[in-house]
């Protein structure tokens, strides 16, 4: 496989073969560093049968597409997974490997990282030109403030914050000829076995069919609070409770009625964040609702920064207030 | 059972973050208050969780940071761990890399069963130093662990790790390994009073990071901003009052109510 060199290596996610779209937002993340010029992007697509996938991802794409094959990849396995690619990486000497943010990626990328002696960057949200350098940025204290960050080795390897960048139809047929190549990756020791994969789901909280989500954060300050919370859920014909993270970690809320990356991905007509600071992954998984009213006392919340309506106010105090004038003007 | 809880020293993200002149990172003042990463303190206590169980277990902390470090390594120690290290280096926002490596460099003759580590710092949020310390270490990780229990007679863990979208993926993984650890995945204990006393008489290891190897200095963050200032909500201002009509106005437009 050295008859041709590439610069970006992308690799992209599967579970049990099939293809998280969300992996090709890499293209668009690729497109933008290469101005266009993706002749010399791999696409690597891990799994135990994806030769078809590849094919047609390659066809669409107009990359060159490589399904790296073997058993162990059915199931999310970063140990083997890195193992694999670093015999890639090596070969090519790529100028960047890019994964998408994930935990599981971010284990990628360690190991890389450290076996390669590249240096990497998590959770890429954008990147710009400084003379010959590449700086990436990237968010730190809960979104808060931001960094930048410039990898000194010749192979860099990152992950990109989903939703960052978003494919379009530019992003397509880069390359009528594009190559696919079947690479079987060897065995290597097994000290790590996926065994199954489940879901946590559970009928009893429909927060995809409701109008309204109205969604605790850790500024309800005790279980008690929550009543406030189901109090203003009341005021909708259709409301939902949801809640961030450390709610359902306190277990004041079961974690099925918790919105984020590591939860549900919601989009109501209105998301009521009450008391929640917003850290990325809960963005993640709200942000495309069609109206955020957010209401936290911190006024450099992050949450702030996708809201439709901001209310600087302590929710303990604010919540009972809206109660009220609404039972005022409604007469309940 | 011979374990180790990475933990970390972080300023509270609630807390008023100013840049420092030099935009190189934050005012380090007292008005920032510092405490252990959350993720660590689910971390420790899975630690601690099989140590109830399993009586002839010791459980070490380590932390690399400044000196303020010392104050959350004692807090693990009042918590009911067994050993704390602190490896002092200065420098502010040490890369994954080369915390990874410290770590690595202490835990390398240690032969340590199992190391916990949370999933990522809350300051830098890399989930990067866990696997990376393994990698060094050439043992194993599974990481983002919602569930851990050992089997096969103590020489595995069967661990659920939390993969996107709320799918649970259930892995064998052989000892020695390390795991990273997602919050949640336990109700971390408040120190008791008898450990409390024990922790006062016990000395916190402090080692110097100058005198440990150190493999990286591959990454440098090159400066810190504030993110722009969004320009797409409306600040809603006035009383509560005034606050609470505006935004019932806003909902009845919308038909909400």
């Amino acid at each position: 496989m050295k008859d041709k060199t590439y610069n970006i290596i992308a690799v992209l996610d599967t579970i049990e073969d099939k293809l998280i779209p969300q992996s090709l937002e890499l293209i668009a993340f690729a497109g933008s560093y290469t101005s266009g010029n993706l002749s010399q992007m791999l696409l690597v697509i891990p799994g135990k049968s994806v030769i078809k996938l590849c094919e047609s991802i390659s066809e669409k794409y107009g990359i060159d597409t490589a399904a790296l094959e073997n058993e162990e990849l059915y199931y999310p396995d970063p140990e083997f997974l890195s193992h694999a690619l670093s015999a890639i990486i090596d070969d090519h000497k790529p100028e960047l490997v890019i994964f998408t943010h994930a935990v599981r990626n971010c284990q990628s990328t360690s190991i890389l990282s450290v076996s390669l002696k590249a240096s990497s960057v998590t959770a890429v949200e954008s990147f710009k030109r400084e003379n010959d350098d590449y700086v990436f940025q990237r968010s730190m204290f809960n979104g808060k403030l931001k960094e930048n960050v410039r990898l000194n080795t010749a192979v860099k390897i990152a992950t990109v914050l989903p939703g960052a960048y978003t494919l379009t139809d530019n992003n397509t047929h880069f390359n009528s000829d594009a190559s696919v190549m079947l690479l079987k990756s060897p065995d290597n020791k097994k000290k790590y076995k996926p065994v199954s994969l489940s879901s946590e789901t559970d009928g009893s909280v429909k927060l995809e069919d409701a109008d309204v989500i109205v969604s605790a954060g850790r500024g309800i300050g005790k279980e008690e609070n929550l009543q406030l919370i189901r109090e203003t859920a009341s005021i909708f014909a259709n409301a939902a409770i949801g809640a961030s993270r450390p709610i359902c970690d306190q277990r004041w809320l079961p974690f099925n009625q918790q919105v984020g990356i590591t939860g549900k991905t919601v989009s109501p007509k209105l998301y009521m964040a009450c008391g929640i600071s917003g850290s990325q992954q809960h963005i993640a998984g709200m942000k495309n609702s069609q109206c955020i009213a957010a209401i936290n006392k911190d006024p450099n919340a992050a949450i702030f920064s996708i809201a439709d309506y901001i209310i600087i106010e302590d929710i303990i105090s604010f919540l009972p207030v809206l109660v009220r004038k609404y039972r005022e003007r409604y007469g309940e | 059972m011979k374990i180790l809880v990475c933990i970390k020293q972080v300023a509270d993200t609630e807390s008023n973050l100013k840049l420092n002149g030099s935009t190189s990172w934050i005012v380090e003042d007292n008005k920032i208050a510092y405490r252990m990463n959350r993720y660590d303190e689910y971390a420790l206590e899975e630690a601690l969780l099989i140590k109830d169980v399993l009586p002839d277990t010791t459980v070490d902390v380590i932390s690399v940071g400044p000196d303020r470090a010392a104050s959350t390594v004692k807090k693990s120690l009042e918590k009911g761990a067994d050993n704390g290290i602190h490896i002092k280096c200065d420098k502010p926002a040490l890369s994954a890399f080369d915390t990874a490596s410290l770590i690595a460099e202490y835990a390398s003759d240690k032969q340590y069963d199992i190391i916990f580590a949370g999933v990522m710092s809350e300051d830098l949020m890399q989930s990067q130093v866990g696997p990376m310390t393994a990698a060094f270490l050439s043992i194993p990780s599974a990481v983002n662990v919602v569930k851990s229990e050992l089997i096969k007679n103590s020489t595995a863990l069967s661990v659920n790790s939390e993969l996107e979208g709320g799918i649970i993926e259930n892995v064998e993984i052989t000892l020695p390994c390390l795991i990273t650890i997602q919050t949640g995945i336990n109700l971390p204990r408040y120190p008791s009073l008898s450990n409390v006393m024990r922790a006062r008489s016990l000395e916190v290891i402090t080692l110097n990071s100058e005198d440990l190897k150190i493999t990286g200095g591959y990454d440098e963050i090159l400066s810190v901003e504030y993110p722009p200032v969004s320009s797409k909500g409306k600040v809603i201002n006035g009383s509560s009052e005034e606050k609470a009509e505006k935004l019932l106005d806003i909902f009845h437009e919308k038909a909400l109510i």
